[in-house]
């Protein structure tokens, strides 16, 4: 090494770096350590944020893995279930992001600030949707009687599904049913029947939905009576992503109509997850009208079902 | 590496450093929970317990088949060793010489001894392949890897199996050149005791065959001596006395040997796919990552282990090829065939990835004993840069050891309870892997650090629903006065006061089923690490019917 040039013996001070290198992963690991708000810088926030939260504008929180401490520390007024589980932002006029550590929602990252404030470690950022989809009727907010009926079609046979307001809400856990709430048009016999409950999409993200399991034979019909239509009928459909994500099941269809005059069918999948749908409602934009879904299966043993739609303009 | 003797003071070292990590492991239990596997391990230690108690009674009859079928049916499909040390330490430990009052340390103990006696054999091998400090940095270099920090804690089979390969491979160094019936036999003893402990040890005479390969093909390359016999005595008593030795020291296969074996085998080799989160995606049916092994490694081992350990690689490659000397051959090429072979696996996309770094922990001592080569290289290359000043060449290796470790040491203790949950600042630490998408947590033992919240909050004989803790953990934990005696585990959410929800991607439908029947979605209380949640716990709000969604 003593004969080699001056500029390659300095290369042998480069030996040097392996202890600096141990003492600087130390102190980085100890500024990472640290650089994430804990849940007292959390809590801090709440009345800035509940200031700040709008009726029908969910909050989001980026990184999405710190939204559990927020909900910790700010608690059900800053998450609706509703919103938090909504099927997708598309009828979403606006959001309130609570970002740490620089970070953004993806999905909402073009969207027009409105305002940006920071806050402790926190920026907190109003957002526009910059083209919301303006949502004249959710049907998931209208499950109960007075507004829906249920009914299992066979042939010329109908069964009605009867609203019961106290039964036992059950889940089943990571393998089990989904859970089933306690208000419920139940029809007769097992699992059948129709209510508002979560299911887990292809992300693992909660979705809130009608959960409509179509019988072995015959169809499942919900009727929603004076339904504010627009022009079209957005929704999302799917089942448990983690419990059908297989695929092995026979496809669910689900048709929409009115008055007789059908809007169209939609062919589910069950690996697609929760995946979208749009039908048209041609010449019934600013009317009222009933709506019926009818949901079938051949072969439907296990089809848990679910789907969110919104009537649109 | 050959068969000398040991030094008495490294003998001495090696027990000190083996005791000092026993010592720091046994005293760090209290905040840890304990992981599934560990309940169903205590489970089964527990139906040995029963086995002990009828070999008192019933004599020769406890070891007819009938009892053996009964007592070591419980999780036949991993062997004997572990549980049967957990069952005596507990036994013995707890009940009859009440040295542990809480019975989980007691179970834990074979498994943190197995630990230590890594520690040990890294300290030995590390000084005589290349001086007491290298020895002494291999061995903590190894005990303060964050992951194996974690595992060696636990009444499993992991850290075990890596110490039994560990100390296997030493053995049969050693025994490679002569024909020492001692150690032969001793090499031999201790190959049936590696497959007693875990599957792991199948491989292990791959490994040999891979290792007796390069060894006499680098020999024939370099014109060097033929080291020993053409095929060493070792292998040949590895071969013959450890099948033996798995036979007599795990009764499960005294009877139906072969159908058991092939059992053994046939559960292993088609082995379920479990959920694992990488890189923001959940793994559950091949193909797996490629790259799964390697990335984890990069990310759960301290940056500058990994450095010294490239150092050593290259030290040791470069010996291999252009080196004069035959007496490191042995040795290294059992070093770079232990690491070799334990990742060997996950080079297949059909290997299932759900357990994490323990699947390729075989490899770590090895890594680390290359780490401390690579850190007699350092040192000796740093010394070259400074004065000779005999204060200086006394004090600099001592000052450059703690430079290398005390990030790793640092590390492992803040990593301490969650344990899987820590990350290097390589991938931005733990909130860095979380915006990556890497594995936050698994096993359920998260709940050791909520158990104080549990108890503060639930109401007299409350039922809580324990999520991802196997109901015989959180049994422990109540035995142990961790949670309060009179708080029942359940599965079932429905009727439960509180719910624990240990976070994973494929596990959200449970936080969500929560939701509904709880009529909340805000935690009370949770467990962040570095601001990160792992795992929370939700109350059911006071006087509210189990409703819907809405």
């Amino acid at each position: 090494m003593a004969d080699w040039p001056p500029r390659v013996r300095r290369l042998r001070y480069l030996w040097v770096l392996v202890p600096v290198l141990g003492l600087l992963e130390l102190a980085t690991n100890v500024v990472l350590s640290r650089r994430a708000p804990g849940v007292e810088a959390w809590r801090a926030l709440r009345g800035t944020v509940l200031a700040m939260k709008r009726s029908g504008e969910p909050v989001v929180v980026a990184p999405e893995w710190a939204e559990p401490l927020a909900r910790l520390a700010l608690g059900d007024r800053a998450f609706p279930l509703g919103e938090l589980a909504r099927a997708d932002d598309r009828t979403v006029p606006g959001l309130l992001e609570i970002a740490e550590l620089g970070a953004r929602s993806p999905a909402v990252r073009d969207w027009p600030v409105v305002s940006e404030k920071r806050e402790g470690p926190f920026v907190l950022r109003v957002l526009r949707n910059p083209k919301p989809l303006q949502s004249r009727y959710r049907f998931v907010d209208h499950v109960r009687p007075g507004e829906l009926s249920v009914a299992l079609v066979r042939g010329d046979t109908e069964h009605p599904c009867e609203f019961k307001e106290h039964l036992p809400a059950t889940a089943g856990g990571l393998h089990g049913q989904v859970a089933f709430p306690s208000e419920r048009f139940q029809c007769a016999g097992g699992e059948m029947f129709v209510g508002v409950t979560l299911i887990d999409d292809q992300d693992y993200r909660p979705r809130r939905c009608i959960w409509a399991h179509p019988p072995q034979a015959g169809t499942l019909r919900l009727r929603f009576s004076a339904v504010p239509l627009g022009a079209h009928l957005h929704g999302l459909a799917g089942l448990s992503y983690f419990l059908f994500r297989d695929g092995v099941g026979p496809p669910i269809t689900l048709s929409a109509s009115s008055g007789g005059r059908a809007f169209g069918t939609v062919s589910h999948r069950d690996e697609s997850g929760f995946s979208g749908f749009e039908l048209a409602t041609p010449g019934l934009s600013g009317q009222t009208a009933e709506v019926d879904f009818e949901i079938r299966a051949e072969g439907g043993y296990r089809r848990d079902f679910c789907f969110a739609v919104e009537a649109v303009e | 590496m050959n068969g000398e003797r040991f030094e008495r003071r490294d003998l001495a070292i090696a027990a000190a450093l083996a005791l000092g990590y026993l010592v720091v492991l046994c005293s760090s239990t209290k905040s840890l929970g304990y992981m599934r596997d560990e309940g169903f391990y205590v489970f089964c230690a527990r139906a040995l317990e029963t086995w002990f108690d009828h070999i008192g009674t019933q004599g020769t009859d406890a070891f007819a088949r009938a009892s053996i079928d009964r007592y070591f049916d419980p999780v036949h499909e991993h062997p004997a060793l572990m549980k049967l040390l957990f069952a005596a330490s507990h036994r013995l430990l707890h009940e009859r010489f009440p040295l542990f009052s809480e019975s989980g340390d007691a179970y834990r103990l074979p498994g943190m001894a197995m630990g230590s006696l890594a520690v040990a054999v890294l300290y030995l091998w590390g000084t005589a392949a290349m001086g007491r400090i290298g020895g002494a940095v291999a061995a903590l270099s190894f005990a303060w890897m964050p992951h194996v920090f974690f595992h060696a804690h636990l009444a499993c089979l992991d850290v075990a199996v890596a110490a039994m390969w560990l100390l296997t491979s030493f053995l049969y160094a050693r025994a490679f050149e002569g024909r020492h019936w001692p150690r032969l036999i001793a090499v031999g003893v201790a190959y049936g005791l590696f497959l007693d402990t875990k599957h792991n040890a199948w491989m292990f005479p791959f490994a040999l065959a891979l290792h007796l390969g390069v060894v006499r093909l680098v020999e024939r390359r370099r014109k060097l001596p033929r080291t020993g016999p053409l095929v060493p005595w070792a292998l040949v008593s590895v071969v013959v006395l450890g099948p033996l030795v798995l036979w007599l020291s795990w009764p499960w296969l005294w009877f139906d040997t072969s159908e058991r074996v092939l059992a053994w085998f046939k559960f292993h080799l088609g082995h379920d796919y479990y959920n694992m989160e990488f890189l923001g995606r959940t793994y559950w049916k091949p193909p797996m990552p490629r790259l799964y092994a390697w990335v984890m490694t990069l990310g759960t081992v301290p940056l500058v282990t990994l450095v010294l350990a490239a150092l050593g690689l290259f030290d040791t490659v470069r010996a291999l090829v252009r080196g004069t000397e035959s007496s490191r051959l042995v040795g290294d090429v059992l070093w770079l065939v232990g690491i070799a072979t334990s990742y060997a696996p996950w080079w297949s996309s059909d290997t299932p990835i759900f357990g994490g770094t323990k699947h390729w922990l075989t490899a770590y001592p090895f890594l680390c004993l290359l780490a401390g080569r690579g850190f007699v290289l350092t040192l000796s290359h740093v010394r070259t840069l400074l004065p000779e000043r005999p204060w200086l060449t006394r004090a600099l290796p001592a000052a450059l050891a703690v430079a290398v470790l005390v990030g790793p040491c640092v590390m492992a203790i803040h990593a301490h309870p969650y344990g899987l949950s820590f990350y290097t600042p390589l991938v931005g630490g733990v909130p860095g892997a979380a915006s990556l998408g890497l594995n936050r947590t698994f096993w359920g033992y998260t709940t050791g650090v909520l158990a104080p919240d549990i108890n503060r909050r639930a109401l007299p004989g409350a039922a809580i629903y324990v999520h991802d803790t196997a109901i015989q953990s959180w049994e422990l934990l109540r035995a142990d006065g961790r949670v309060r005696s009179d708080l029942n585990g359940t599965l079932a959410l429905y009727g439960s006061e509180l719910a624990l929800y240990h976070h994973e991607p494929h596990m959200r439908r449970v936080e969500f089923e929560t939701w509904v029947l709880y009529g909340t979605v805000a935690p009370v209380a949770m467990a962040a690490y570095d601001g990160v949640p792992i795992a929370w716990l939700y109350q059911r709000p006071p006087k509210r019917a189990e409703g819907g969604a809405e």
